[in-house]
């Protein structure tokens, strides 16, 4: 099994909590709905914003909530 | 084309076993081809270059640790503007492993190098890649 067998736009594992994470925020993945794309737009956003501001743990936050966002989107898998 | 990205911070490891990178790729407005080749966010991936339509190629800044695998690799293509009427008709289409550290991501449909209006015209793709221990 190479490493590209464990690649994928998609979960495969469960995802480890971040540091920044405590128990009563943790963050729970967008039920399926029309409204993921929207919420993983959003998302990226985010991120971008996160980025331009340079701030580390905004970057994580939004590097994290942007993976969630992706969970909850229908994709396509890489073969 | 935007500007005033800074670096990301280098893949943190900071949490035992894993860590999250991004990087950020600015495509062109209508009839550019495409940008230098730069990401504008180098981090963890330090570079997403496009070496033609819908070929893009992501570099880590080192290679996935010895025992660390990758567990998800994202690409969202956040639109920059809406474009009336114009239905959004990329798809990704494969990824391979080039090398240690590069990745290529083939997504069929970006048509932003066309004179016409487009919805990916400066579009950002993004790329996220998770790594942590497999257990």
């Amino acid at each position: 099994m190479g490493l590209l067998d464990k690649v994928s736009v998609g979960p495969k594992a469960a995802k480890a909590k971040p540091s920044w994470m405590d128990e009563e925020e943790e963050a729970e993945p967008a039920e399926a709905s029309s409204g993921d794309s929207d919420a993983r737009m959003a998302a990226a956003q985010d991120l971008i914003g996160a980025v331009k501001s340079g701030d580390a743990v905004a970057v994580d936050k939004a590097l994290y909530a942007h993976f969630m966002a992706c969970e909850a989107t229908p994709h396509d898998e890489a073969e | 084309m935007v500007s005033g990205f800074i670096p990301n911070a280098p893949a943190r490891v900071g949490l035992p076993n894993q860590f999250r990178v991004c990087g950020m790729f600015q495509l062109g407005a209508a009839g550019v081809p495409s940008n230098a080749g730069a990401s504008l966010c180098a981090g963890g991936i330090t570079k997403i270059t496009r070496n033609s339509a819908g070929n893009f190629l992501l570099t880590l800044a080192q290679p996935v640790p010895a025992g660390l695998f990758i567990m998800d690799l994202n690409v969202t293509i956040r639109i920059a503007a809406a474009v009336g009427g114009k239905a959004r008709t990329w798809q990704f289409q494969s990824l391979s492993q080039v090398g240690t550290t590069t990745f290529g991501i083939v997504i069929q449909g970006l048509s932003n190098a066309d004179a016409a209006a487009d919805p990916e015209d400066n579009a950002m793709l993004i790329a996220t890649l998770e790594c942590q221990l497999n257990i």
